[in-house]
């Protein structure tokens, strides 16, 4: 598994050139504050930097890219915690806890958690990746459209475990977000619901869409509170309790593990990435835990399951993109034409010359998570101080970058358009009390279950059974899923036979 | 209070929407100034998302041009509805040559023109240089059944189940879609599995996602030896993959009279054909400094590795090249294949 002698050849790379270091913490930086200025994604900020490269060598130039894209895999929980606005799609499910944290005052062990949460993610990543990148890519890119179609349905069963109270309300949230998702031009070139606005054709923008949604759910109700943490003692950045939030991922070991595996797993799937990880690995931790009613209330776990997942699939990204030459996302996109821009063709013949290269890259990854522990942790310092803005400024200073963010996303009226409209509906749908998360859910995974479902229905001829039974892996899937979604009634059957064992 | 974060921010995401927005708003200079041009930043619209073909291309492209016209070039990204919205978005700026284009022009032009209804016509780009020429290739999985396209045919006319992966929208379907009928077959003998862009074929060929797919030959070199090819969608066989072209295999089928053998499409740099009468000298400058970049050994190696082409054709044999493209795409009959699906 492991090829020794490109291993040693790896580390004497690392220690020839100086500059491989010197971008990592720049890169951290760039990356951080680009994910958790909304709307501003890694991709973004990769492409934005991606012309820089051309001045540097080649390893110095993918260890910046790379720092980037690790710097961001954290910085979009910044928002999400401390204002329950995630900054990017893949950090939608670290507010569901992060944000009730913060709002008890537990903003600073939240933040712990989640750096935390993500250096051992993006460090148990490329372990992976260092392991098993060719048989990975290899398979991965085997699966079809049946094997998507599941594992978008996994990420929807999460719509399930956002209802609250009620169940239906979280169905009809969810439903209407997956209608929301289908407006546009399809797979297969219908255009619906479009309204006749062109911008439409191409969907709903999503990140405005999320954005507004959420902005209005989390900071409409703050009206008439003076701060985000009613207790003036606990509004401050503290060390020593994001200290605690370090220690506290420690302690779940499991859970951290599990949202780290389905996040290299999701991400190493071309076209699915990290903003499906981050929904699979929270409805995973929620409904695998005995305590599952604290979910969405406050629970650390819930913050450390996203983070670990959206901060992992880093290296699953990865594992197509070094394995075979094929980008799995913008991000790995970005990789390969900085690859390309230093005359390094990427692809299997890559990998099979190149294994220390490819080595270096994972090691210095290495690197790159212990060194996001500390960036991180200044970032916090500073960000932290967040909770000290009385919400008469805080509100209108949010909606202002909101407001900028939709409009860098889509470079015109489009974006803010969609945030205020998606304002007004997560105010209406707030009011009366269906779940704003739901409907988001279903709006990011709308086009994928779209898209997926009317291929599997193509390639089956119309979704005959010959061809499932052929593909044993989407089986395999099929069975998964509905195990996973059972996985409470039968802990709780076993719980009460044991228990009526006990009388 | 918030004075050590909001200002980081506010400037950071002020700088971000301002890139976006500077080309748009800058004044537009008088003709005694022309000379100078260009005096500020130009912008290039890409009708794509980030990390596609024309995007890498027009990014690798930014930074030589910038060198040549001493002004920064600023990629900006326009996606949607076939590369309609970034190519209408265009036709919007003032045709002043601050505003360049790096688009797929064939097939989506004709087909926002002439399928989608877009308000333009494809006479308003003028192409610098048009520098990918694309060709539709017929392949399959290294582990597939199919050995060659004679198998695939064969299986078809057993009555056979195969899957066909392919965008509907580029010439790839509408070049399928008059290859079966030549056969006397039609799109419905196979199944035909759509997806929005080249990407996730590609990948579903190399992964034996379906049993053949139809994907432009760009961006495949580099994944030579990963699947197999069976046939091209071209006059002559191709250097790069030496497979059949279709006129051979439809010869050997005993169908003499082919209609149309399309290209898979026609990627370069645009102009707004405006810009030649308004302001003639600064269409020249452009042009001048596209030829440079073509002639330019670093930026040469650079699109080699990225397999994008460069080679200079110049604007007359490119605007002649990409209408008689149109003119052929612009036949009801083709035109039905696409608004078919």
């Amino acid at each position: 598994m492991l090829d020794t002698t490109a291993f040693s050849g790896a580390l004497a790379l690392l220690g020839s050139d100086i500059n491989i270091w010197l971008v990592i913490i720049p890169g951290l930086m760039i990356g951080l504050v680009a994910g958790s200025i909304a709307g501003v994604s890694n991709t973004m900020a990769m492409a934005i930097c991606l012309p820089l490269t051309l001045y540097m060598d080649f390893l110095p130039a993918i260890m910046f890219l790379t720092a980037i894209f690790t710097g961001g895999g954290f910085g979009g929980a910044v928002t999400s915690i401390l204002m329950g606005i995630p900054g990017t799609t893949s950090s939608v499910a670290t507010t569901f806890d992060g944000y009730p944290m913060a709002r008890k005052g537990l903003h600073n062990e939240a933040l712990g958690v989640a750096l935390m949460a993500s250096v051992v993610g993006v460090l148990i990543g490329y372990v992976i990746l260092l392991l098993v990148v060719a048989p990975l890519g290899a398979w991965v890119i085997r699966l079809g459209p049946a094997e998507m179609l599941l594992i978008a349905l996994w990420g929807m069963s999460m719509i399930a475990a956002l209802g609250g109270n009620s169940l239906a309300r979280g169905l009809i949230a969810g439903a209407f977000g997956l209608l929301l998702g289908t407006v546009g031009m399809n797979t297969a070139g219908h255009i619906r619901g479009t309204a006749d606005i062109p911008f439409l054709l191409d969907g709903i923008p999503l990140i405005p869409a999320m954005m507004g949604m959420f902005a209005a759910s989390q900071l409409f109700t703050l009206i008439g509170s003076g701060y985000l943490i009613k207790d003036k003692t606990a509004r401050r950045a503290d060390y020593g309790k994001v200290l605690s939030g370090f220690f506290q991922v420690l302690r779940y070991p499991v859970f951290q593990l599990r949202g780290t595996l389905i996040g290299v797993f999701v991400g190493a799937i071309p076209g699915v990435g990290s903003s499906v990880g981050n929904l699979i690995a929270y409805a995973q931790a929620k409904r695998t835990d005995r305590d599952s009613e604290s979910y969405g209330k406050g629970n650390p776990k819930g913050v450390m399951a996203a983070e670990s997942a959206n901060s992992s699939s880093e290296g699953g990204s990865m594992v197509t993109m070094l394995a075979l030459g094929l980008p799995g996302g913008g991000g790995t996109a970005m990789l390969l034409a900085a690859f390309a821009m230093h005359n390094v063709t990427g692809g299997p013949s890559f990998i099979d010359q190149n294994m220390d290269i490819v080595y270096t890259i994972i090691l210095g990854n290495f690197a790159q998570a212990v060194l996001l522990l500390f960036v991180g942790l200044g970032f916090l310092a500073i960000a932290g101080n967040i909770v000290k803005v009385p919400i008469t400024w805080l509100i209108p200073s949010v909606m202002v970058l909101a407001l900028i963010g939709a409009f860098a996303v889509t470079g015109d009226q489009a974006g803010p358009i969609t945030l205020f409209f998606f304002a007004g509906l997560g105010w209406l749908m707030k009011r009366y009390d269906y779940p704003v998360a739901a409907c988001v859910v279903g709006l990011l995974l709308g086009r994928m279950v779209e898209s997926e479902l009317i291929r599997t229905w193509q390639i089956s001829g119309g979704g005959e059974l010959e061809f499932f039974l052929n593909r044993p892996v989407a089986l395999v899937f099929a069975a998964l899923l509905v195990l996973s979604l059972l996985q409470p009634a039968i802990t709780n059957y076993l719980r009460a036979r044991r228990a009526r064992q006990q009388d | 209070m918030t004075s050590t974060t909001t200002p980081i921010r506010w400037t950071l995401t002020l700088a971000v929407a301002a890139a976006f927005t500077i080309g748009p708003v800058g004044t537009p200079a008088g003709m005694a100034q022309a000379e100078n041009f260009p005096e500020r930043p130009l912008t290039m619209v890409v009708p794509a998302g980030t990390g596609g073909n024309n995007d890498r291309a027009a990014r690798l492209m930014a930074g030589f041009l910038s060198d040549e016209l001493g002004q920064p070039v600023q990629v900006v990204n326009r996606p949607g509805g076939g590369n309609m919205l970034g190519h209408v978005y265009f036709q919007q700026q003032p045709a002043d040559g601050y505003t360049l284009m790096r688009t797929t022009a064939i097939p989506f032009m004709t087909i926002n023109q002439l399928v989608q209804g877009a308000n333009f016509e494809i006479e308003q780009f003028h192409p610098v240089n048009i520098t990918d020429v694309g060709t539709s290739i017929v392949a399959t999985s290294n582990d597939s059944p199919f050995e060659s396209i004679e198998d695939v045919l064969a299986a078809i006319r057993d009555g056979q189940t195969v899957s066909v992966g392919v965008q509907p929208t580029a010439t790839d379907f509408i070049n399928l879609s008059l290859f079966m009928e030549a056969l006397g077959k039609s799109t419905d003998d196979v199944r035909i599995v759509t997806y929005d862009s080249g990407g996730p074929v590609r990948n579903g060929i190399i992964g034996g996602q379906f049993d053949i797919g139809v994907v432009g030959d760009q961006g495949m070199v580099a994944q030579q030896g990963e699947f197999r090819p069976l046939m091209t969608f071209s006059e002559t066989t191709s250097s790069v993959w030496g497979v059949p072209t279709v006129l051979e295999v439809l010869a050997e089928e005993g169908v003499e009279d082919y209609p149309y053998v399309l290209s898979g499409s026609m990627q370069g740099y645009f102009v707004h054909t405006e810009l030649m009468d308004a302001y003639p000298e600064r269409y020249e400058r452009i042009v001048a400094a596209f030829e440079a970049i073509s002639a330019n050994e670093e930026a040469i190696e650079a699109h080699a590795g990225q397999d994008l082409g460069i080679e200079w054709l110049g604007p007359d044999a490119s605007r002649e090249m990409m209408l008689s493209q149109h003119e052929v795409i612009s036949v009801p009959e083709i035109l039905a294949q696409v608004a078919q699906d």
